[in-house]
């Protein structure tokens, strides 16, 4: 994972403006030793990080190289922190054409195809300017698919947000999802699933994690190693502004008078779709006889980090003119070309002979294009601006160079906290226990319902119609399942089994369509690696979900980690986010998650009453106790006993038990398809725990009455036990032994009393439907 | 009742993607040598204060606390006389 | 005159696949899915730029949907201006069919080519959702050729995908009575009487906000827009024999 991001870690020093430093005195002559090192803290960079530079320069850095260096060896282009716990993932895996490194990774789905995709964050910009923050994470992602060769064809977002109630989140999250749609949708490419959580320990820290996927051909893909001394770095898409040049390097930029900063200050990033889809379609339909031998997208650092990526991985030198890069404002230094971090822009590298019909490609749609740079064999960038050299660093120290950080670990996280001693004990009648549930798990319509699920005409199914989203391959009946999952609440209080529990999930909503678990990309969300327990808390998440992929035989193909993800009321819950990959052999056979009048409803998998973390748990005792119940075998007899009922046309519908468990489960399947049940569950001491207890490896499957013996035959098969809850129909949803709640009780818990001010024209009474 | 027009535009040097695209929109149908420098919004604002320096005030809080992002835009306040036209067109009748 | 025998010797001719041209606007994204609901339903259709003046060899033209120019300022606005669009009357003049999907409407109103005008969707935000619209005696009024194979009632499960949606019109009723052949069963984004598509004087331009190209295929969750597209076809291709 050695490609940036564009997440700007609010790394603590970073952020401290070293007020009292005028970097424009501070020119190469009258540069010592002493004022650099200062200058680098000031800057972010660690005292051994300086001392390494210092002694592979066998010089003093200039004010520019070391404005480099504190962008380029941040947490969020070098993983500074984590490249040790993230090397211990296993990236091995049947199909794998690109992993880790790569722009994203890339899978073999099957006839000719593979997918592109890759999940990342965009938390803190989101935190500041949530529609902004959210509309360029969206951008980011997709450019990331897109520099890979691939055509964007999916996005799933994953966002948690603060408590539902306060006033602070209604804000953030409506931006935020605003900002996704509006992107989104004008780029045209579908949002075909997302998870939105909410927990205390998000509050003012917002994460936003989008996942982009794409189609390509596996000979199609393309690189960012830049080769061919002579060869011609271009820039092209939306001209440089002093775009999102925050903390980081400027730390130390630049501090005239307050009016003058205000004129002068670096600007948040502004997404431009239009402009993007401009680009995308440039970039995708770029001439193959003219290359182009390496392509990056520009994200963190922008020509910087483009550059000497490309330089590093390629093994050669870059010499940058930044005279030619073209601009949206005038006076602009050196320094704030080289780090802006304008959107909508790509780096490509062609032979000089190419360089014409290259620039008038991106030209003749209204794009900006330059020629920036020369390949050399110096296996240096050097940068200059009109005549004056600012920058000459090796680009290898510079993309990679970064020595690993070594903050200090706890040797062990403090004990779990306990389940109270009265969890034993029924507390409050189960259908009301429900009804607050439902609250807290409520639909996502009216978030989803803001984003484009199907243009591009390949969803087969989205948001609330399946498990998992299903997408249709081109001129094909096979397709590919994606889906998001991970749970904050269940990592703060045990890391390493709350990490497995999200590939637990993800194993089973992919069943749930009858696909198997092929890759993941994993979004890593954590607070400061600075703090020993912390620390121990993001060694524990990759531990477990590298255990647990070694036992699904599972790779990661590539991903994101966001660190520093702190607000005044403390760190978050470590949330490690799984975007899962598998192929539908067939799209034609996904069972829709809709119940019919008659059909008999039975949860696969054991019904369990052993009490653990759950949403219950954290509604009843007000913070997150006990232990997450996961169990990964369980999960892969019950995924293949799915996929065969599946392949066999053996049930109706099939929908996995997430949550809030298997009550909440049978609950909003109901409600999304407007009709009541009559259910019993076994008698037991803990009825609440087998209602609510999100049990592991449970999948609710209906069919009609007549053919549950064929799925009890093929479930004996494979080992899963089952159990027949009962029959659907009616307007109630009734728990035998525990009472009956009209569907509309259902309804308003869950959807709220607000009515949907969308629907307000009268019914009007049915017609015959066109077949 | 004090009235007031309120114009948000986005702040000097921050991306603003509309003009872009408006700029290209005029190229592209022919209005050459035209050019769409900075697209903002416009509110008509009223305020139930007949105090012009107390209707500023508050006009001024309602901007800065709520109609306009100090991150992204700017704004001008200006005292309107009495509503222009374009407020009081009612759909329908043009 | 047929649109076929008006330009017979540019092109368009007797017993062959009708031809379609689907216009890309800058910023257009659903020129790809309206290309192959088109291929699909029996057309031989290709991508024509904006930017150069409508083909005379099709039969039948579509205006994608899409954020044409971002959607910037007011949607369909700029795209209006297009060549393309420009040259639409005086091709509309020679026979031929058109559809203007969700912002290929607005473009069409935009161009007054469609009458009204299309708002923001109250409450005032992008909607996407599977809906059905039911086909009003209107649509059957003209002989619409988007409508042949349609009888009053019937339902078509589609989705929508926009901001500005709400239909307005100075004259509603007049327009309703005459103009408007699909209703919303469920009106959501507070369109006047309901409004999902508005026709012309003709029968032959369709402004519709909802995706019949998305709806072209049950695997995909409808096949009901692909009536529109084969009524189009059938009216074509029975033209050219009669």
């Amino acid at each position: 994972m050695t490609i940036a991001t564009r997440e700007h870690d609010a790394q603590p020093a970073h952020s401290s403006a070293g007020a009292d430093l005028d970097a424009r005195r501070l020119d190469r002559d009258e540069h010592d030793e002493g004022s650099a090192a200062r200058l680098a803290e000031a800057m972010g960079l660690l005292p051994h990080e300086y001392q390494t530079i210092r002694s592979a320069l066998e010089r003093i850095p200039t004010h520019e190289e070391l404005a480099v260096f504190s962008g380029m060896w941040s947490e969020h282009c070098s993983y500074k922190s984590t490249r040790h716990l993230l090397a211990t993932l296993p990236k091995e895996g049947r199909g794998v054409l690109a992993g880790p490194g790569s722009h994203a990774g890339v899978v073999d789905v099957g006839e000719g195809w593979a997918v592109a995709f890759k999940i990342e964050s965009h938390n803190h910009p989101s935190a500041v300017e949530p529609y902004q923050g959210a509309a360029t994470g969206v951008g980011g992602i997709l450019r990331d698919v897109i520099a890979q060769g691939a055509r964007p064809c999916a996005l799933l977002d994953f966002l948690c947000f603060g408590n539902a109630q306060s006033p602070q989140t209604a804000r953030i999250q409506r931006g935020v999802v605003a900002g996704i749609a509006g992107y989104g949708n004008a780029i045209g490419i579908p949002n075909i699933g997302g998870r939105t959580q909410h927990h205390p320990g998000y509050e003012g820290n917002p994460l936003v994690n989008a996942l982009a996927a794409g189609l390509i051909r596996p000979h199609a893909q393309r690189t960012a190693r830049a080769h061919g001394t002579g060869n011609v770095v271009l820039l092209v898409g939306a001209a440089t502004g002093r775009d999102g040049i925050l903390g980081a390097a400027f730390a130390s930029e630049a501090l005239g008078s307050q009016e003058q900063n205000r004129t002068r200050r670096s600007h948040i990033q502004v997404g431009d779709p239009f402009a993007g889809k401009l680009l995308m379609e440039a970039v995708l339909s770029f001439p193959a006889e003219l290359g182009p031998v390496a392509v990056q997208d520009l994200g963190a650092c922008g020509i910087a980090c483009a550059t000497f990526e490309m330089a590093a991985l390629g093994g050669v030198g870059m010499d940058v003119d930044l005279s030619s890069v073209p601009l949206r404002e005038a006076d602009m230094t050196a320094l704030e070309i080289f780090l802006s971090e304008s959107q909508e822009r790509f780096a490509l590298v062609v032979q000089p002979e190419h360089v014409p019909a290259a620039l008038e490609h991106f030209r003749s749609v209204g794009l900006t294009a330059a020629a920036i740079a020369v390949l050399t064999d110096s296996g240096r960038v050097r940068v200059r601006k009109e005549q004056s050299v600012c920058i000459d660093l090796p680009a290898r120290l510079v993309a990679g160079g970064a020595p690993a950080s070594r903050f200090a670990i706890a040797a062990a996280l403090p004990p779990l906290p306990e389940l109270p001693a009265d969890h034993n004990t029924p507390h409050e009648p189960l259908l009301t226990t429900l009804q607050k549930l439902l609250a807290q798990c409520a639909d996502a319509e009216p978030i989803y319902s803001q984003f484009d699920q199907t243009v591009g005409n390949r969803t087969v199914c989205g948001p609330g119609q399946a498990s998992a989203a299903v997408l249709r391959l081109p001129d094909s009946m096979r397709g590919v399942a994606l889906t998001l999952s991970g749970r904050g609440d269940l990592c703060a209080v045990d890391p390493y089994r709350g990490a497995q529990a999200a590939l637990a999930e993800a194993t089973r909503r992919l069943a749930c369509v009858g696909a198997e678990l092929l890759a993941i990309t994993d979004g890593l969300n954590f607070a400061s690696p600075r703090d020993p327990i912390e620390h121990r808390r993001i060694a524990e998440v990759i531990a477990g979900l590298g255990d647990g992929l070694r036992q699904l035989g599972v790779p990661v193909t590539g991903g994101n980690v966001s660190l520093y993800n702190e607000s005044p009321r403390g760190p978050i819950p470590p949330t490690p986010m799984v975007g899962a990959l598998g192929v539908v052999p067939d799209v034609r056979k996904v069972p829709r998650a809709r119940l019919q009048a008659g059909h008999t409803l039975l949860v696969l998998g054991e019904l369990s009453d052993e009490p653990g973390a759950a949403q219950y748990t954290r509604l009843r005792y007000g913070s997150d106790v006990g232990s997450p119940r996961c169990d990964l075998s369980a999960e892969q007899r019950v995924a293949r006993l799915l996929c065969a009922l599946i392949a066999a046309d053996a049930v109706a519908g099939l929908s996995a038990v997430t949550q809030g468990g298997l009550v909440i489960a049978l609950a909003k399947l109901c409600l999304r398809s407007d009709i009541g049940a009559a259910l019993s569950l076994p008698a037991s001491p803990r009825p609440h725990f087998q209602a609510f207890g999100e049990q592991p490896a449970q999948v609710l499957a209906w069919l009609d009455r007549q053919r549950v013996a064929a799925l009890r035959q093929l479930a004996d098969v494979h080992a899963v036990p089952y159990h027949v809850l009962g029959e659907v129909g009616g307007s109630d949803f009734q728990l035998v032994g525990h009472g009956a709640l009209t569907m509309r009780e259902l309804r308003t818990a869950w959807r709220g009393n607000a009515p949907d001010a969308a629907r307000t024209s009268t019914q009007r009474s049915a017609g015959t439907h066109v077949s | 009742m004090t009235h007031f027009e309120v114009i948000v535009q986005p702040r000097p040097g921050v991306r603003d993607p509309q003009a872009d695209a408006i700029s290209a929109a005029m190229h592209d149908s022919g209005y050459d040598g035209c050019s769409a420098q900075s697209v903002g919004r416009f509110l008509l604002l009223s305020v139930d204060e007949a105090d012009s320096e107390q209707a500023a005030a508050k006009a001024r809080a309602v901007c800065e606390g709520m109609l306009v992002n100090p991150l992204l835009e700017t704004y001008v306040l200006r005292s309107a006389a009495k509503p222009a036209a374009s407020a009081v067109y009612r759909e329908g009748q043009p | 005159m047929t649109p076929a025998a008006a330009v017979n010797d540019s092109g368009r001719g007797r017993g062959r696949t009708p031809r379609a041209a689907v216009v890309v606007f800058p910023g257009s994204n659903g020129d790809r899915d309206l290309l192959e609901a088109l291929n699909l339903s029996g057309f031989s259709a290709r991508l024509h730029p904006a930017h150069m003046a409508l083909p005379a060899d099709v039969d039948l033209v579509g205006l994608p949907g899409g954020f044409s120019y971002g959607d910037y300022w007011r949607a369909g606005m700029l795209a209006s201006r297009a060549r393309a669009v420009q040259s639409l009357p005086a091709w509309l003049a020679a026979g031929g069919l058109v559809i203007g999907v969700c912002n290929g409407f607005q473009i069409l109103v935009e161009a007054g080519i469609l009458p009204g005008a299309l708002s923001y969707n109250q409450p005032p935000r992008f909607v996407h959702r599977w809906i059905e619209v039911e086909v009003t005696p209107a649509a059957l009024r003209n002989q619409s050729p988007w409508f042949g194979q349609a009888r009053v009632g019937d339902r078509l499960r589609m989705p929508i995908a926009h901001a500005e949606g709400r239909y307005v019109h100075p004259q509603g009723d007049d327009v309703i009575a005459t103009r408007v052949p699909l209703v919303y069963c469920e009106n959501p984004n507070g369109s006047l009487a309901d409004t999902a598509a508005v026709l012309d004087d003709s029968g032959r331009v369709l402004g519709i906000m909802p995706h019949p190209e998305r709806a072209c295929e049950a695997v995909l969750g409808s096949d009901d827009g692909a009536a529109l597209f084969q009524s189009a076809r059938q009216f074509l291709t029975s033209q050219e024999s009669a």
